[in-house]
């Protein structure tokens, strides 16, 4: 092609952008609150978690998971080689290729990427993602036809400066997607958020087959420090690598396929949730969120900043309380994202901080203090139903090898007949064992905070 | 959580943790046998409270300690003697087994007895007096023998302890030898065991002495007195709660049970045991006073019937047990009813006092609605369980007691049920019953039928009069005829009814006929209706006097009912006639006129009145039988011996072998002889528990 200067520029110009982004968008991840993690080790780590327990939660998705195999290893393949072939010029038949081979591979994946948009899955958000298969289709046939030259298929300066021109033009526009994107918040920002949150995952512990679901606990230490809160009031509270995990979500909607609350009807959707956290920590309004709403609210009330509080303006309380903590949203997320973690944060702060203890949850925990029941019964009555089975109690018998543990069953007219039913049972197999008496303390099932 | 979470709560007598805090309380069963043993009808009887969730129950009302307290008359458990040892093991292994506590009353009934017969003893009282009640004179006690039947009670107390049962019930009421001791209308001693309040209560407190020394601290010994005798000469509530506190404060009592009135004479008999006339628990204010002076728990029954009540009582601190004994006696599920949630389908007592009337008679206690009740040893169910053999489609006609309760098993067992019924609502005669003044209460049992029959499914058909071709279209494999009978105004012509001279208490109580200014009663009967009917009428402003030509209006009623219809008839001045045949009845210009001949003499009055009102009961509505009985596969017979047997009706078991030509038909209640509530309900049950 004449201009031979012209491409060449255009990728070393969207690249340099791409690279300002990229340490703008690390700026804003590094806003939120230290988190102790080896970057090194994680950066390491990162292709086998990529390869095995990523690909194991994408797999569920065959379709998918082979479509993107080919999509994403050929766009990383054809981008690496670009930067060679095209930027840095190094001459090499194999390479050459070898690009084309990966961006036909890309291609083909991305048939099936356009294919998929045609009738998207209510799940899938809309907007810009609507325009990411052209990009893709775009990008590879772009970089395609401009490789051909160097392989020899062309012939050199083939379609003169108009062809020149029309590849710069298509060249800007798939790199802008592809590259400027990357970094500046559009939807191939998952692959370089994504990356980086496998590589700084804060529990890294669930990688490699292992398993990290329970509540982390709340560091009362700094409490009375001047500008700590305890849970997250601003986005700036959360811990840095939950920012870096929120921007990783690319709004696949399979969270939302099966969150309990949002098929209830519950004002939830655990992706519009994430993506307002997205909002919270870059700013802005929720008006570009082209996805399925809360129930029952309507997309555009959302506001936020990285430093405003999120419960005034950016999320109703509501949102939060609706959450059952069920974890399928985590289990389901194949960017590794933990929603509950940020949804528990967000509550500690309104429950811990300002005392908004929602609903009844005021109630359950003035009963649970007075009467070590949720349900406020007379602890003495605990053991009325077996006013006639002389149960042997633990304080009399100080060693038992059966506990039985009655619950809150013990209260309830219809509850006692199982209760008494199962002592009839073990009394006719034989088996001894003792009761707490009404010194019985119910543990709450889950967490309410 | 529930409303009735407070009956609950377990409290402890002594030792014993009894498990909620409905009681049943002692009564007389009359069903020992043997010389009064507990037997198999007795233990069963108990253990079906237990089963159905009573905590404790303290059983044999007027058990005697002594063989010069007669236990015969009213088959009253015996423990004067050691035989009664294993039975009450028997007794107390049944109750135990299901997690209940049985205690037993101990009693000598000085001179509330009758000399004439069995052992023929002089009875004996503090000073001879004669008592009304049971027109029974006694001797005055002597020294020596105030002292063997102190023995006699910690005998007795020792038995019932070697027995198994948790505890006993010393009886101070219902004017029993301890408290003809007490009190002063009965107690004219000038020794060391009258005169004085100390002096008086000295014979309880040395036998309550001599109990703890045999059975030792651990065993529960508890106290039934009275909380106000009624009589002006007898023992106030003020008195009583001075004796009350003599005998806490020493340290010897583990619980107190507070009855409400004397019973010495007809009138504060009907107190004792208060009836449907009464309002609900009108005696609970002296147990609460008793029990302001005691330190134990105290127990009170005395018409409480309802849970709602109970739950009311225990929460507002009036007493620590309630006594819901009738209620037992109604339906022993009771409590286990509560516990499910089911408390719409107890079957609530209704204060008829069937159960103690027959006691008064010497008769065994049975509940007038549930026929069950004392019949768990002959196999009779109070929950009837469905049947494994064939599906029937059953046909019942009316829907009085009879019928209601033969649809109810039916439906039970579940088979399809069709109940047809004339008229517009459910409950035949006793809707008629329920309609004089105080006796609304008798309607509780039209609807609990009334409710079951719904829960249950049951195709009720109001307003359908019923024909033989109506049954033959429905083609049932079972038709049960209840249809009750008509009122037999027409025995003798000269009565006039057939003119129109005379009318029936039907046609007063349902008030299809206007009440008369100047009416007279002639009632044949002598139960309830007649006088029902003069209550009514008299209520309405009618003078009334009320013939028979029997010995009194209400002889045949038992001796808690009809003190509260004369309190009634007494007070609204009707005239009572007795020994006064109904000759014949004539018009003369606006009036009639009635004539009546002395039975004894022949001698004829005359009465002039603007109404005449005839109760002779009723014959029986059999017309559909005979024309339904030809083509039924069993002749509309009933096999006496399988049904007195408690067993199937053979004819049952004809289907099965497809042998069953024709519909099995039988009838049941007072379309089969004049009976009662009870019979009617009794054949429906023994006949359809096995369909």
């Amino acid at each position: 092609m004449s201009f031979e200067w012209l491409h060449p520029t255009l990728i070393a110009i969207v690249l340099v952008l791409a690279i300002i982004g990229a340490v703008r968008r690390v700026n804003m991840w590094r806003a939120g609150q230290p988190d102790q993690v080896n970057i090194l080790a994680g950066l390491m780590a990162m292709p086998k978690r990529y390869l095995h327990d990523l690909h194991d939660v994408v797999e569920r998705d065959k379709y998918m998971s082979k479509t993107h195999a080919a999509t994403g290893g050929g766009f990383v393949l054809s981008l690496a080689l670009i930067l060679v072939v095209h930027l840095f010029g190094v001459d090499s038949r194999v390479l050459v290729w070898a690009l084309l081979a990966s961006l036909v591979l890309m291609f083909t994946g991305a048939l099936f990427v356009f294919k998929r948009r045609l009738n998207p899955p209510s799940r899938l958000s809309k907007g810009p993602w609507m325009r990411l298969p052209k990009s893709l289709l775009t990008f590879s046939v772009t970089f395609f036809v401009l490789t051909l030259p160097m392989a020899g298929v062309l012939p050199e300066g083939t379609g003169g400066w108009l062809l020149s021109l029309v590849l710069a033009v298509l060249i800007v526009m798939s790199l802008s997607e592809m590259l400027f994107g990357m970094t500046w918040g559009g939807p191939m920002k998952h692959a370089f958020a994504g990356a980086l949150h496998l590589a700084f995952h804060r529990r890294s512990e669930r990688f490699g087959g292992g398993r990290s679901t329970g509540l982390k606990a709340v560091d009362l230490s700094r409490a009375n420090e001047a500008n700590q809160v305890l849970g997250v009031a601003k986005p700036t509270d959360f811990k840095w690598n939950q920012l870096l995990g929120f921007d990783a979500c690319v709004q696949c909607g399979r969270c939302e396929a099966v969150c309990p609350a949002f098929a209830a009807g519950q004002p939830l959707n655990p992706k519009k949730l994430i993506q307002d956290m997205v909002v919270g920590f870059a700013g802005g309004t929720d008006a570009n969120y082209a996805g399925s709403p809360y129930p029952g609210r309507d997309v555009g009330q959302a506001k936020g900043g990285p430093n405003s509080i999120i419960t005034e303006g950016l999320l109703d309380p509501d949102t939060l309380w609706s959450c059952t903590t069920c974890r399928a949203c985590v289990e389901e997320c194949p960017m590794m994202i933990e929603h509950v973690d940020a949804i528990v944060d967000m509550r500690r702060y309104l429950t811990m901080e300002k005392g908004r203890t929602p609903n009844k949850g005021a109630e359950i925990l003035d009963n649970i203090i007075a009467t070590d029941n949720p349900n406020g019964y007379a602890p003495a009555n605990r053991m009325n139903w077996a006013a006639d089975q002389n149960l042997t109690l633990l304080s009399d018998c100080q060693e038992t090898d059966v506990l039985f543990w009655v619950s809150d069953g013990a209260f309830d007219m219809r509850s006692q007949r199982i209760l008494r039913s199962f002592v009839t049972l073990l009394k006719a197999a034989k088996v001894e064992f003792a009761v707490l008496g009404v010194r019985n303390w119910i543990v709450a099932m889950w967490p309410v905070v | 959580m529930s409303q009735f979470d407070v009956l609950f709560e377990p409290l402890k007598i002594n030792n014993l943790t009894i498990r909620n805090r409905i009681v049943s309380t002692a009564h007389a069963e009359v069903y020992a046998t043997d010389g009064g043993m507990t037997t198999e009808r007795y233990v069963k009887y108990y253990e079906e409270k237990a089963k159905g969730g009573c905590g404790l129950a303290i059983c044999g009302g007027s058990s005697v300690v002594s063989i010069d307290s007669p236990q015969s008359w009213w088959c009253s458990v015996n423990l004067s003697t050691d035989r009664i040892i294993p039975h009450f093991q028997n007794l107390a292994d049944a109750v135990h087994k299901h997690g209940g506590k049985i205690m037993i009353q101990i009693t000598h009934m000085g001179r509330r007895s009758r000399w004439d017969g069995g052992d023929w003893p002089s009875l004996m009282s503090p000073s001879g007096v004669r008592e009304p009640v049971h027109r029974a004179t006694c001797k005055t006690i002597e020294e020596e023998e105030i002292w063997r039947v102190i023995g006699d009670f910690a005998q007795a107390a020792r038995r019932a302890k070697e027995g198994g049962l948790d505890g006993v019930e010393l009886s101070a009421v219902h004017q029993h030898m301890i408290d003809q001791f007490w009190s002063p209308r009965v107690n004219k001693r000038t020794d060391q065991w009258g005169g004085s309040l100390e002096n008086r209560m000295r014979f309880g407190m040395e036998v309550l002495k001599a109990v703890r020394a045999e059975v030792g601290r651990d065993f529960a010994v508890g106290l039934r007195m009275c909380g106000d005798e009624f009589h002006p000469d007898g023992l106030s509530h003020e008195d009583l709660k001075q004796i009350a506190k003599a005998y806490n404060d020493t340290g010897l009592l583990d619980f107190f049970g507070v009855v409400g009135s004397g019973c010495d004479t007809h009138n504060t008999l009907a107190n004792v045991i208060p009836n449907m006339s009464y309002p609900p628990e009108p005696f609970l204010h002296l147990a609460a006073g008793i029990k302001e002076v005691v330190d134990v728990p105290v127990i009170h029954a005395q018409n409480i019937k309802d849970p709602n009540q109970a739950k009311r009582i225990i929460e507002a601190g009036y007493v620590d047990f309630v006594g819901m004994t009738r209620a037992h006696i109604a339906d022993p599920h009771l409590i286990a009813k509560i516990k499910m949630d089911q408390v719409d389908q107890i079957r609530q007592c209704v204060g008829a006092n069937y159960c103690i009337d027959r006691q008064y008679m010497g008769l065994d206690v049975l509940c007038i609605q549930n026929a069950a009740t004392s019949r768990e040893h002959k196999g009779i169910p109070h929950i009837i369980e469905k049947t494994d053999g064939l599906k029937r489609k059953v046909v019942v006609v009316g829907g009085g007691p009879g019928g209601m309760e033969a649809a109810r098993v039916s439906a039970e067992r579940g088979h399809d049920v069709i109940l047809l019924e004339k008229d517009d609502a459910l409950g035949g005669q006793i809707s008629i019953a329920a309609k004089a003044p105080q006796r609304d209460q008798m309607a509780g049992i039209t609807r609990w039928l009334a409710m079951e029959l719904e829960r249950l499914g049951v195709d009720v058909r109001l307003g359908t009069p019923a024909s033989a071709d109506m049954v033959r279209e429905l083609k049932p494999d079972v038709c049960i005829l209840a249809t009750g009978g008509l009122p037999f105004v027409d025995q003798e012509a000269s009565w006039g009814a057939k003119e129109g001279l005379s009318v029936s208490s039907w046609d007063i109580l349902n008030g299809t006929v206007e009440p008369g200014k100047n009416v007279l009663i002639y009632d044949t009967i002598c139960e309830f209706s007649g006088m029902s009917a003069a209550d009514y009428l008299a209520s309405k402003g009618s003078l009334v006097e009320l013939v028979t030509d029997d010995i009194k209006p209400g002889v045949g009623i038992g001796g808690t009912t009809f003190p509260t219809y004369y309190r009634n008839l007494y007070e609204k001045e009707v005239i009572m006639t007795s020994d006064m045949i109904l000759d014949k009845v004539y018009k003369e210009g606006d009036s009639l006129v009635v004539v009546l001949e002395n039975e004894y003499t022949g001698q004829k009055e005359e009465r002039v009145v603007d109404q005449v009102v005839i109760e002779n009961g009723i014959r029986p509505n059999e017309a559909l039988y005979y024309e339904l009985k030809q083509e039924s596969c069993n002749k509309g017979q009933v096999d006496n011996e399988t049904l007195f047997n408690s067993q199937a009706q053979p004819v049952l078991s004809l289907a099965a072998e497809g042998k069953q030509d024709g519909m099995i038909l039988w009838r049941l209640g007072d379309c089969v002889s004049q009976r009662n509530t009870h019979a009617a309900i009794y054949d429906a049950l023994r006949l359809c528990k096995d369909l």
